[in-house]
């Protein structure tokens, strides 16, 4: 994958006599799709034909909850690299609709799809018997499960255990006791939103907004997400070195990231 | 594949696997069915993915073959496909959705555009992917890619540009007569 070879996208590069609005109907089409609801309707859907597929043999080596599904998928949806600025629209609302003290409910569904060593832990040993009875399809839609979400491998399992036992209790940490600077997870997002809108039209800036993320939220729940940002604006101020040891960090760091195939590129020194 | 890595690429996803679904034909009521099968591949076969390609470009294969199939049934079914595959990747898809002028007018142009060119268009300029995985999900050489884009860029900017010349000849028109 050259980039280097790519063109300006159109929109970076808008045409005086382009009518009002044109440009940002450019950069607006991602984010059209499928509403809220819609997404957990259909995961919900998907999450029972895999529950069904992995009791009769399939792959599926998870505890299945399907706890604050809308939720979890509506939030990594806001990270969904590339279609920030959609979701933060279904977040405003989310937090329009919640009253402020269930944020810390809800934080431990965003750090259920960003942790992924902790459950990678659990699925690697897993027997197909313990498999098999670890597999729960029926959906319950509370937003207390996720802490059982972590609790229930731990006893299930035996090798690793102690490795494991020490980053579930790390992430319950993070999770139970936000520290004080992370207790909106929208400023949170806000600051990478912008990060990522500027992007392509400013990496400079968007490079800085990411390290004033880092200063100000060490241990947000959205790390990898920062470092890929940060990663790419390396990439587009032409410091390809930066960029390919910073890749290479984070590939160390996040073997089974969903961003692998985004930050190998850089990593290579591309 | 885990459960919360399936569900970060579902997120992630999702918004692109439907945008492709409709733009390949899936008519609206049918586009849930279409996202739950497409992602329903992408956890059986992930093993299966390799790295050879993006994973985009790999989920784009999937719905456009999800999408072939649905018409098939459709067609089997002798159901009347509101959207057919020629007009589908066009306009209509999105024309209830599109309240502003603006993007009536991008959905216009893309209706204009032939659709080798238009599907190159749409996924390097509004989905964001590189020439590479543009040219590796159409099955073209990156050359071919660009030559498409090229071509498409300037038809896409072209209309835009008339439209806007056309609407203030209409104003100056209307004060005209008002006057």
């Amino acid at each position: 994958m050259n980039e280097r070879r790519d063109p300006p996208r159109l929109r970076d590069e808008p045409h005086a006599e382009w009518p009002a609005g044109f440009r940002e109907a450019l950069a607006g089409y991602a984010s059209s799709g499928p509403t809220a609801e819609v997404c957990g309707k259909v995961v919900e859907r998907v999450e029972a034909r895999i529950g069904s597929h992995a009791a009769a043999g399939g792959s599926w080596k998870l505890p299945w909850r399907a706890g604050g599904i809308i939720v979890a998928v509506g939030i990594a949806g806001l990270f969904a690299y590339g279609r920030l600025n959609s979701r933060d629209l279904q977040l405003q609302r989310r937090g329009d609709s919640a009253p402020s003290a269930s944020s810390a409910a809800r934080t431990p569904h965003v750090s259920v799809g960003s942790t992924p060593p902790v459950i990678e832990d659990v699925a690697e040993p897993a027997s197909a018997s313990a498999t098999a009875g670890a597999v729960e399809p029926a959906p319950s839609a509370t937003s207390e499960s996720s802490a059982s979400v972590r609790a229930t491998p731990r006893r299930r399992i035996e090798p690793k255990a102690r490795e494991r036992a020490q980053a579930v209790a790390e992430v319950e940490a993070q999770t139970a006791a936000p520290a004080p600077a992370a207790a909106d997870p929208r400023a949170e997002l806000a600051l990478l939103i912008r990060a990522r809108s500027i992007l392509s039209s400013a990496p400079a800036q968007a490079l800085a907004l990411v390290e004033e993320h880092a200063a100000r939220f060490p241990r947000s729940t959205f790390e990898e997400e920062r470092e890929v940002l940060a990663i790419d604006a390396e990439r587009r101020l032409g410091r390809a070195q930066s960029a390919a040891e910073r890749a290479r960090q984070f590939l160390k760091a996040h073997p089974s990231s969903i961003h692998r195939s985004k930050v190998e590129p850089s990593a290579r020194g591309r | 594949m885990t459960s919360s890595e399936f569900r970060q690429l579902f997120a992630e996803q999702v918004g692109f696997v439907w945008r492709v679904l409709d733009r390949h034909g899936v008519p609206e009521r049918e586009l849930e069915d279409g996202c739950q099968e497409v992602f329903f591949v992408v956890f059986r076969r992930f093993a299966e993915f390799e790295g050879r390609s993006s994973l985009k470009t790999w989920i784009y294969g999937i719905a456009v073959r999800v999408a072939i199939g649905m018409r098939r049934k459709a067609f089997r079914r002798r159901e009347l496909l509101i959207d057919a595959p020629e007009q589908a990747t066009g306009a209509e898809p999105f024309d209830a959705a599109a309240t502003n002028e603006a993007r009536a007018l991008l959905m216009a142009a893309l209706a204009e555009l032939p659709r080798a060119k238009r599907e190159v268009f749409v996924l390097y300029e509004l989905e964001e992917m590189t020439v590479a995985e543009v040219a590796a999900a159409l099955n073209v050489p990156e050359n071919t890619a660009l030559y498409r884009l090229y071509g498409a860029r300037e038809a896409v900017s072209a209309f835009a540009r008339r439209s806007a010349l056309r609407k203030t000849a209409k104003l100056h028109a209307t004060q005209r007569t008002g006057s």
